[in-house]
């Protein structure tokens, strides 16, 4: 306790006072304002700076873009098409598959990433992105059987943030951003009416 | 004190020769000793030092006896013009502590005198027809039930390799490479010459 | 605290100097683990540290014909959004079997890699997946997706392994000289479909 007798801690404990009590009257312990993500419907074109997504249209099926029902689990399948491009310059398949992620409701706040992707021409399976390639291409959901389907559904888009030399490793990336926006489209029902009306 | 001393009795290198001398011993050791682990891992599941196995003669490995028997040519139809399918042909003994599903992960290569390798054929796309197993340690026999290697009884398996036409086929060599040993050193690989 | 001297305090800032200077020149983290690059030209055989290429050319497509899928199924046109580049060359391996990737890169550093043996799927045709072994060449062509755009000054860059370059390996850097030719010349050199059936 001789610490708090000597006049240059006492000093240090006041600034530090000091600084408390401004950061307290600035607001700075208030509690932060929860961040808006802007909401755009079919057509638009969003960027998340790796990533541009223009959604055209989206479907419940119960078969999969090539023709297939899952046999054994009776799943049905969400198809969102969009018009993707890949706005990096590396050809590459990590951010169409894990930063636009269906919201199966409305506090989902991670959303889940697609199952399959198929291009668009010929229902293929989707490899890579072409750096500035745009291409058309479908993005499938299962979802589960029973699951309520809300109208009209959400995807969140995540933005990413393009580093050029990491602290720690000096390596170059496109780091994660948080949330960068939210589509909202309309969903047409393309399943067999049996199925539909369970 | 805005000086170091100097040309004293004894220099301060004189005084901190022990220190320094370990302090080289020290950094030969801090670089060695990685190096010397990167080597093992590699050569864990590398071939890369080679036992040559003299023609007709028998070698011991990984607690098993192998024999080369013979290499031969076989015909196959829809071949590329320019090479040719060899089919070596071996004699393995498996010791009493061996176990067959170990040295089932052999994998099989044959090399000309200058080092070229070629691998064995082992995803079977060549389509040869095999008439021996084409594992070393089991295989389909008949009726398409599993056979195994057996301690102390002979197991003959056979390896196919595609090669360039225009290598006389007596100066190739088969290896037989088993990694992540546990009886030899690591890399060790075997290196058969064949039998006149 | 005792003065330590001005020769103690210049030492220090020099060393500092020295310190600073030598992380900033540094390379960064791609850039200490690159591959060596072997330069070379159309219809010149380049030697790599373990294989070696031909190339003879490259074709220009806005589609490829293609069997397909079995015996009996039509054959099927291959379009893109961009434009369809195909390498034709020879590949050597010199001391061991394995498999070789291709890459094209563009002037602005944008990397495409080659398609995968599935798009197109061309037997005999596609080298992507093909497994070369010393001795016995593979000749076919390796198949981009690029904006047409982007072709002036394309190199090809090939090299062993898997899908990005070995850290340190041999890497092929062959100028295709598409840098001499205006984009109109090279519209002109586009054909609208090539037959890639046997």
């Amino acid at each position: 306790m001789q610490a708090v007798r000597n006049p240059r801690w006492q000093a240090v404990f006041f600034l530090a006072l000091v600084a408390i009590v401004l950061t307290a009257l600035l607001g700075g312990f208030r509690q932060a304002a929860p961040k808006v993500v802007p909401t755009y419907a079919a057509g638009a074109r969003v960027s998340s700076k790796a990533l541009a997504v223009q959604p055209l249209q989206a479907w419940l099926s119960s078969r999969n873009p090539q023709g297939y029902a899952d046999a054994n689990t009776h799943e049905d399948f969400l198809v969102l098409e969009a018009n993707v491009e890949n706005l990096t310059r590396l050809s590459n398949n990590w951010y169409l598959g894990s930063d636009l992620r269906w919201l199966t409701n409305k506090d989902d706040q991670t959303g889940t990433k697609p199952s399959i992707i198929y291009l668009a021409d010929d229902n293929s399976l989707f490899e890579s992105l072409q750096p500035h390639l745009p291409t058309r291409v479908l993005l499938t959901w299962k979802i589960p059987p029973g699951h309520a389907v809300s109208e009209p559904m959400r995807w969140g888009l995540l933005g990413r943030k393009f580093v050029e030399k990491t602290f720690l490793t000096t390596e170059s990336g496109w780091l994660p951003d948080g949330a960068v926006a939210t589509l909202k489209l309309s969903v047409t029902d393309r399943r067999a009416p049996a199925a539909a009306a369970q | 004190m805005n000086t170091i001393p100097r040309a004293n009795e004894n220099s301060w290198w004189r005084r901190q020769r022990l220190w320094l001398l370990g302090a080289l011993l020290l950094g030969a050791w801090a670089l060695l000793m990685p190096y010397r682990e990167a080597w093992q891992g590699y050569a864990r599941t590398h071939p890369m030092q080679a036992i040559d196995v003299a023609a007709g003669k028998s070698v011991a490995y990984e607690h098993a006896q192998w024999r080369l028997l013979n290499v031969t040519e076989r015909d196959v139809p829809g071949q590329r013009e320019d090479a040719m399918v060899l089919v070596a042909r071996f004699e393995l003994v498996m010791d009493a502590d061996a176990e067959a599903t170990r040295l089932d992960r052999c994998r099989g290569r044959i090399s000309d005198a200058s080092g070229r390798v070629w691998s064995n054929d082992s995803f079977g796309l060549l389509a040869v027809k095999h008439t021996l197993p084409a594992s070393c340690g089991s295989g389909l026999g008949a009726d398409f039930k599993t056979i195994q290697a057996q301690p102390g009884k002979p197991w003959l398996f056979e390896q196919v390799y595609q090669v360039p036409r225009g290598i006389d086929p007596k100066t190739l060599r088969p290896e037989i490479f088993l990694a992540w040993p546990e009886y030899e050193p690591v890399g060790r690989y075997l290196r058969f010459s064949q039998p006149e | 605290m005792r003065w330590p001297g001005w020769r103690s305090l210049l030492w220090v800032t020099a060393g500092l100097i020295l310190i600073v200077a030598l992380r900033k020149g540094e390379l960064d983290y791609a850039g200490k683990l690159a591959p060596l690059a072997t330069p070379g030209e159309l219809k010149q055989r380049i030697v790599a540290r373990n294989f070696a290429l031909t190339v003879d050319g490259f074709r220009l497509a806005h589609a490829y014909r293609i069997a397909g899928a079995d015996a009996q199924a039509a054959p099927r046109v291959l379009s893109t959004p961009g434009v369809w580049v195909s390498v034709v060359l020879k590949l050597e391996a010199l001391r061991e079997p394995g498999l070789l990737n291709a890459r094209i890169r563009t002037r602005d550093g944008s990397i495409y890699q080659a398609n995968g043996d599935a798009r197109p799927r061309a037997r005999g045709v596609n080298l992507s997946g093909v497994e070369v072994a010393p001795g016995l060449p593979a000749t076919g062509a390796f198949f981009f997706e690029m904006p047409p755009a982007e072709l002036p000054g394309a190199h090809l860059q090939v090299y062993w392994g898997g899908l990005t370059p070995t850290d340190m390996d041999s890497l092929i850097d062959v100028d295709l000289g598409t840098g001499a030719r205006s984009s109109d010349a090279l519209a002109a050199q586009t054909v609208a479909e090539i037959d890639l059936r046997p």
